[in-house]
């Protein structure tokens, strides 16, 4: 069995706070650390990471990979804040990159606004192409991972709609590493649950991981399920900054007691909240993320669910999931869903092929042993790629120290060569023997 | 009595905490009796690359002896002073260069994934681990700069609070309705966050201390407060006396100090000292190791909107800034930052004269 040493780049969120990264951390570190050797980077170093497995800050990598290298870097990206040193450090080492989320509401952090990668990986293919100053004007000319794509030498996708986008829309325009660029799907990792027998309350319930904007499809729901002849309760998990708008929906419809809203959206709080409840809606049409790992979930426990057919909610089978066409019979549809459920026809059937979908596809140990196969068939490849990385990163330190030069020259005043000489000599001694006195 | 250089780095026409802070340590070790004096380099961030030769001259400099006189110990301030080769050498850590650490990848650090830019942020990581792991004694001037210590170079440090410049002069008097903003008037101060709550708070004003040292950050400010047509609302004061500043403080009703993860912030604890009480943000670093929400000021998301109702539960309850205002006063006479606070500073900082010289050779 292959072990590899693996830099995993993961946002590790405190419980409470919502990430997809942290979620497959938390869910894929102790199966792959049993084979592998892991060091995990994330943002902050305060030891909130995943049990025994040590964890750094990442600015910190390169030391440690210095130190002893790894055989791969591993990033996760999602659509989320959280994930932005990521999008920072893929341009610093290239690695695998598994995208929960293809589509970015921002361009990244400021370094990656004028990042000069396009002409860092010719000058991989070319050492005679020169360095690029940062441009102006952002590189990322969409809102889509293009640069994080190309700076990737492996892609892996949680959406095979996002890995479509991927394929049709970007892979033909990444100059890559090596030529072509292997891109898979790998599913978000989900625990079964165990659906807890529900009290007779007699309240019908439903509970929502939409958000609370237009794209939440809310003006849709709610006149539904004012037309619903049982009592019922929806929970609406929102983020905290929706809470405002998302009473307000509920107001306009006279609903607001009807609805419970919680908030922040967790994985934690989707899971207790799903367990309780009859019907679960992931009603969500734009391209970015905030579906997964909550749709997910919902079929992991069992519970009757509905999707939006749009963007990564395409992903999920029809006998799977109740898909929701979005446009004129949205409402019509969305009651029919809930009518059928209520009523126990084939609907409750949907629950049980939910379990069995998660259980084929999203099981955390086929999932742990898929991604660990990926990671082995990947890392010669990688491995090579590092290394001619690090001969770009050589030229890029000895073209500092020769601009460093150039103004020590600049600065120096002619007739204090002793002085000029221990400037350089001390450069010497900070860069290594990278750093030549002139003769 | 021992020879004593504090190092620091001076950018030229600027002054902010770390001036300060450099010339009153030389003044309080003149007045125990050693034989104190600074030396300071010119500090370019530009162009950045030459960041790399800043660092360099500062290790070529020879401080053991001039003009034949021992110098028996240096203490370095902030980056790159610290490059400094001395056999007794402390470090009384401002900061870093912050822009390959904890400001790396955001909207206030030059440095991205350019190669270049990469091979010097690892030259000068490396570089600051090596010449910081020489120090005899090392200390930070907050909790904030030692944790950054710790998480990006693996050194410890300790934690010595500098006292307040101006000891126990700072006092309170009846207030008026303007909160007052001191400090170098730059982006990471994030003065367009108060501008901008100004707008949301009638019947208050603003008196900014301070002058620009970004280009075209005052023409930003200008620019805001036009917008929001502040002009008779905002009063730019530029650098003020030492009177004039301790009166500013004692008539404000609160005073704003929100900059992004501060090292320290002298203006906190100025503020505290004249019973007043500090506006700051969650994401404000140092401040937060002083600032309680709700017990002696207030700590607010880093937004105009939280910023302005912070100012107006101030403005409509007198009472309660006095309440805050008198918390953060007893704080700081119980916690040794008047005065008597520099006793334990020398004390921590020279305390490499007393070590047997196996002790402080590191390297």
């Amino acid at each position: 069995m292959t072990s590899l040493r693996i830099a995993w780049f993961s946002e590790l969120a405190a419980p409470g706070a919502a990430s997809v990264s942290a979620y497959c951390s938390r869910m894929l570190l102790p199966k792959l650390a049993q084979q592998h050797s892991i060091e995990v980077f994330s943002e902050s170093a305060d030891g909130r990471g995943v049990d025994g497995i040590p964890q750094y800050h990442y600015l910190n990598a390169y030391r440690r990979h210095r130190e002893n290298p790894f055989d791969i870097f591993f990033y996760q990206l999602e659509d989320s804040k959280s994930s932005r040193f990521i999008r920072a450090h893929i341009g610093l080492m290239p690695g695998v990159t598994w995208f929960h989320d293809f589509f970015f509401h921002d361009l990244g952090p400021e370094a990656c606004h004028t990042s000069p990668w396009e002409t860092t990986i010719r000058q991989f293919h070319d050492p005679s192409i020169p360095f690029a100053d940062r441009s102006v004007a952002p590189h990322q000319l969409w809102p889509r991972g293009y640069r994080e794509a190309s700076l990737s030498p492996v892609t892996l996708f949680s959406s095979a709609w996002a890995r479509n986008e991927f394929s049709t829309m970007v892979s033909n325009r990444i100059e890559s590493f090596d030529g072509g660029h292997l891109a898979e799907v790998l599913s978000i990792p989900v625990e079964e649950f165990r659906k807890p027998k529900r009290g007779a309350s007699g309240l019908w319930r439903i509970a929502s991981a939409s958000l609370a904007g237009i794209e939440g499809r809310s003006h849709k729901l709610l006149p539904a399920l004012k037309q619903l002849k049982v009592p019922w309760q929806l929970t609406w998990m929102v983020n905290e900054s929706e809470r405002g708008t998302a009473l307000d929906v509920a107001r306009e419809f006279g609903l607001e007691d009807r609805i419970e809203l919680i908030s922040p959206r967790t994985c934690e709080s989707w899971e207790r909240i799903v367990q309780a409840s009859d019907l679960a809606l992931h009603l969500h049409t734009s391209p970015f993320g905030h579906l997964t790992p909550y749709v997910q979930i919902s079929l992991a426990t069992g519970t009757p669910t509905a999707v939006s057919y749009a963007a990564q909610g395409e992903d999920f089978p029809a006998d799977v999931v109740f898909h929701v066409e979005p446009g004129l019979h949205e409402s019509t549809q969305l009651r029919a869903i809930c009518e059928g459920v209520i009523e126990g026809h084939s609907h409750h059937r949907y629950g049980q092929r939910g379990r069995d979908h998660i259980r084929t596809s999203a099981n955390v140990d086929t999932v742990a042993a898929r991604l660990s196969e990926i990671l082995v068939e990947a890392a010669p490849r990688v491995r090579e790629v590092m290394k001619r990385w690090a001969i770009v990163q050589r030229h890029a330190e000895v073209e500092l120290l020769r601009e460093v030069r150039a103004l020590v020259d600049l600065d120096t005043i002619p007739g204090i060569s002793p002085y000029e000489h221990t400037i350089a000599n001390a450069l010497s001694e900070l860069a290594g023997a990278l750093f030549l006195p002139p003769s | 009595m021992a020879r004593i250089l504090v190092l620091g780095c001076k950018v030229p026409f600027t002054h902010g905490g770390q001036e300060v802070l450099v010339s009153t340590l030389v003044r309080q070790l003149r007045d125990r009796g050693y034989e104190a004096d600074t030396i300071e380099l010119p500090f370019n961030p530009l162009p950045k690359h030459n960041l790399v030769a800043q660092a360099a001259m500062w290790r070529s400099l020879d401080l053991e002896n001039f003009c034949g006189q021992k110098i028996d110990l240096v203490i370095a301030t902030k980056f790159p002073s610290y490059y400094a080769r001395h056999p007794r050498k402390s470090v009384w850590l401002v900061h870093q260069l912050r822009s390959i650490y904890d400001l790396y990848g955001g909207q206030f650090s030059d440095i991205g994934d350019d190669p270049r830019d990469e091979a010097m942020r690892r030259i000068l990581s490396d570089g600051d681990t090596r010449v910081l792991s020489e120090c005899c004694y090392r200390s930070a001037i907050s909790r904030n700069v030692a944790d950054r210590l710790r998480a990006f170079n693996g050194l410890s440090a300790d934690v010595i609070y500098p006292p307040l410049p101006l000891g126990d002069r700072y006092r309170n008097a009846p207030t008026e309705p303007y909160i007052l903003s001191v400090g170098r008037i730059c982006r990471i101060k994030r003065l367009d966050l108060m501008i901008n709550a100004l707008a949301l708070t009638p019947g208050l004003t603003l008196k900014v201390v301070g002058v620009a040292d970004e280009p075209d950050a005052l023409q930003y400010f200008n620019n805001e407060i036009k917008k929001h047509d502040l002009s008779a609302r905002v009063e730019f004061l530029g650098r003020v006396s030492e009177e004039a500043l301790i009166d500013l403080y004692a008539r404000a009703l609160g005073v704003f100090y929100a900059p992004f993860n501060e090292d320290y912030g002298y203006v906190t604890l100025e503020a505290m000292a004249s019973g007043k009480p500090v506006i700051t943000a969650t994401d404000s670093g140092g401040t937060l190791e002083f600032v309680r929400d709700g017990e002696n000021g207030f700590v607010v998301e880093p937004s105009a909107a939280a910023l302005a109702a912070a100012c107006n539960v101030i403005a409509a309850d007198r009472e309660v800034a006095s309440r805050l205002g008198r918390a953060g006063r007893s704080y700081i006479e119980s916690s040794g930052m008047l005065k008597a606070g520099w006793d334990s500073v020398i004390a921590g900082l020279t305390s490499p004269l007393t070590m047997p010289q196996s002790r402080c050779v590191r390297e």
